[in-house]
């Protein structure tokens, strides 16, 4: 059984330049209601130093990471086996890198992508030159505090579409970039869908291999679809033709880290192979369901609303699913 | 404590977005090796250069339409120079610490190490510290690096307090 569960993919601690000690970020995560977080420190795992795989600090899950803070871009790797150098990686030759925390059964994800580079964020701008797009796992669309107010956002989602359509398979991650706790910002979830809600290496593997993935910066959205009476999940293929998206929206989930933010949906949508195909309103009930005709190509949700008293935001966001 | 090394460079431009090594060999075990660290200067005072840069930043990286918003170079002030220190050990590596403050001090040890270092014993060996460039905007900075082989039961306490 797939249990999906809210996650902060992007903090750092003393060890690298954050202010958190690892118990007062994961207190600090807990208050906002995730239920995991991933550690990704710039350029070290000595946070991890003597600790378990998964270490669990306050009842929170502790993914184990890493953000490659390198001249040309950051990149995260997740429960890679071995360490990889960040420091010989150049534009020309991260395919490289990446082949090789892929083979050390490391998960590579691609973070602000689109943040100002040097000198006001130094390496921060992803000028790498990817030419094998299928060794990077996910993409960081969201990013930092308020994602719906910034100006990366819709580069990053732009990013990621164009490389679905052409036919990559990569999932996506919400990302605070937490270095210390700041309040006055609303912030993401991740919500990973985990083999019976387990956090470990192999699960947290598995979830980002299917893209079982989806992230809001409003209520859960537990989501599952049917074709010809068979359930599927976010990330799996389905064949061309009718389909139907249940969508159940809990509303009260996580509601001290959002509801502050005047964050009230308003509208989900279908959006497949790039184009809008279907529209509902969900200012009001919690479960929709959806039925649409898919074509050859990819489909994903989005759920739309107000965020910060403004309307016409994006606060909801599935990764994809497949259909051929 | 024992002075191993005491090295002095001059980063300029050239070295921006580079590595540069400074490999050294022991040929004894430590109880613990101390890292002080120091660069100058952190903050870039020309103010000219500093908006000349930011501004190609902002124009590089900020669309058009979001540039009445973000594109106010003076929010962008000061423009920093930025180095970090990792280490390895035979090949192996043994942790950054990617922090902003120009003079740090670090104790790598079997039983304790600074955040950003994995416990590691002082073998005999070949180390190699290298200095991460990510950002030298002034002409010259002027880095310097000093490395301590701990004694025999010195007292280590002290030090990690100091360090």
């Amino acid at each position: 059984m797939i249990i999906y569960k809210p996650f902060e993919m992007h903090t750092h601690t003393f060890h690298s330049d954050g202010r958190f000690t690892l118990e007062q970020l994961c207190d600090t995560a807990k208050h906002y209601g995730y239920e995991g977080i991933a550690l990704t420190d710039h350029n070290t795992t000595s946070g991890f130093d003597g600790l378990p795989e998964t270490p669990v600090i306050h009842g929170i899950p502790v993914i184990r990471g890493i953000e490659w803070t390198t001249f040309f871009g950051h990149m995260q790797a997740l429960y890679a086996e071995k360490f990889v150098d960040w420091r010989r990686a150049k534009p020309d030759t991260i395919d490289e890198f990446t082949a090789r925390i892929k083979a050390a059964d490391g998960i590579v994800g691609v973070v602000h992508p689109f943040e100002m580079g040097s000198p006001m964020c130094t390496g921060c701008y992803f000028d790498f030159k990817v030419k094998n797009w299928d060794l990077i796992d996910y993409i960081e669309v969201w990013s930092k505090g308020n994602p719906t107010e910034r100006y990366e956002t819709p580069l990053s989602l732009k990013m990621w579409t164009d490389l679905l359509n052409e036919g990559h398979r990569i999932t996506i991650t919400a990302g605070r970039d937490w270095h210390w706790d700041d309040p006055a910002k609303h912030s993401a979830a991740t919500y990973i869908g985990l083999e019976n809600g387990v956090v470990s290496a192999e699960t947290i593997r598995d979830a980002f291999r299917c893209g079982r993935i989806y992230l809001t910066c409003g209520p859960k959205m537990d989501i599952q679809g049917e074709q010809d009476g068979k359930v599927f999940l976010i990330g799996e293929t389905i064949h061309p033709g009718s389909c139907r998206l249940s969508v159940r929206l809990d509303r009260t989930s996580r509601e001290n880290a959002w509801k502050a933010f005047g964050i009230i949906p308003h509208e989900l949508r279908i959006v497949s192979n790039g184009e809008t195909i279907l529209s509902a309103e969900c200012g009001q009930g919690d479960l929709f369901e959806l039925d649409f005709s898919v074509q050859k190509g990819w489909f994903r949700l989005e759920m739309w609303g107000n965020a910060l008293g403004k309307e016409g935001k994006q606060i909801g966001l599935s990764s994809a699913f497949y259909c051929q | 404590m024992k002075l191993l090394i005491s090295h002095t460079q001059i980063l300029t431009p050239s070295d921006n977005k580079t590595n540069i090594d400074i490999p050294f060999r022991l040929r004894q075990s430590f109880p613990a090796l101390f890292i002080r660290t120091k660069y100058d200067p952190k903050i870039v005072t020309d103010e000219n250069l500093s908006r000349q840069q930011i501004e190609a930043g902002i124009k590089r990286y900020i669309p058009e339409n979001a540039r009445e918003q973000w594109g106010q170079w003076e929010d962008y002030m000061p423009v920093l120079n930025f180095v970090t220190l990792s280490l390895d050990y035979e090949e192996e590596y043994v942790g950054c610490a990617h922090r902003h403050s120009p003079v740090q001090d670090h104790i790598i040890s079997e039983n304790y190490s600074s955040p950003g270092f994995f416990r590691h014993a002082i073998l005999p060996g070949r180390w190699n510290c290298s200095l991460n460039c990510h950002a030298i905007v002034d002409q010259t900075v002027t880095y310097t690096l000093e490395l301590y082989g701990a004694e025999e039961n010195e007292e280590l306490h002290d030090h990690i307090q100091a360090f």
